[in-house]
């Protein structure tokens, strides 16, 4: 049964409510992020980021391009480092990052601020049967977000102790 | 109310679960540590002036901007093992080998940063 919703397609998960869509949007944000970094990355390559700056810079810069990240770096002028270019790219990675970061800080209240809802999840077998019965909110996370790396809801909505035996 | 938990607390927190469990608690903390901290370096480089000068310095510490870097990158490179895994769910079937490839990344990227930071922060 574990096996069956975890190869469901993601059409099949029922994405239609907010927390669907804004378990897709943390997954394709996260990429973004990356194709951004990577952009940050190459460019400081081509604009000699190789004999001017350590490793540590180099990552400091792709993570967030803004120029006050590499002044401190061997480089003759930092002119380049600055054009509307990094300064778009570097306000879309931190756009990106808020809004990716505001949800998980949600999600992450949301597990210590459970209440009543919680208890809608009453078994594993619940959950990993792929919600045949909707019991709203609780129930649409399990069926739409349990992967092997959402163990919140076996940490907090009781499932710990059938984790422990597998 | 609180929450209903089956298992008492010291079970919880004793729990290790199988490998997902170190890379799922590792991916919180990692990004509650970018979400808290980072936000204050920006509104700090905002605000400016002495307090912000303050905060700044705590940020750009070479100490601190270790655990920041570790924060950044474990969050990046777990969350693209998260997000391959759950755009393809048929790769799930192997998701403790994804596990031991993340950390093949990461441990040596890590402690490249790391070193070069240190080696900085010591050497001038």
């Amino acid at each position: 049964m574990a096996k069956k919703s975890r190869t469901l397609s993601l059409k099949e998960r029922g994405l239609t409510n907010f927390e669907a869509i804004m378990w897709l949007f943390t997954r394709l944000s996260a990429l973004g992020m990356y194709a951004l970094i990577l952009f940050a990355l190459i460019g400081a390559l081509v604009m000699g980021a190789r004999n001017n700056m350590n490793f540590a810079d180099v990552m400091r810069w792709a993570f967030m391009p803004n120029v006050s990240h590499v002044q401190s770096t061997d480089l003759q002028s930092t002119d380049a480092w600055a054009t509307p270019l990094w300064r778009l790219t570097a306000s879309a990675l931190l756009l990106l990052a808020a809004a990716h970061g505001v949800h998980g800080l949600v999600v992450i209240a949301d597990d210590y601020i459970a209440g009543a809802r919680a208890q809608h999840c009453a078994s594993v077998e619940h959950c990993f049967s792929g919600c045949d019965e909707p019991h709203g909110f609780v129930a649409h996370l399990d069926f739409v977000n349990l992967t092997m790396d959402d163990r919140r809801w076996t940490m907090f909505h009781g499932l710990s102790s059938i984790v422990y035996r597998r | 109310m609180g929450l209903k938990r089956d298992v008492s607390l010291s079970a919880g927190l004793r729990y290790r679960g199988p490998a997902a469990y170190l890379t799922y608690i590792l991916h919180r903390i990692g990004g509650l540590g970018m979400g808290i901290f980072i936000a204050v370096h920006i509104l700090a480089s905002f605000v400016g002036g002495r307090f912000g000068g303050i905060l700044n310095g705590i940020y750009e510490n070479w100490a601190f901007q270790i655990f920041i870097f570790f924060c950044a990158l474990f969050h990046a490179i777990n969350g693209l093992r998260i997000t391959i895994l759950d755009l393809f769910p048929k790769l799930l079937d192997y998701h403790v080998e994804a596990i031991w490839i993340e950390w093949a990344v990461f441990i040596p990227l890590f402690g490249v940063s790391v070193f070069v930071i240190v080696s900085t922060a010591l050497g001038g």
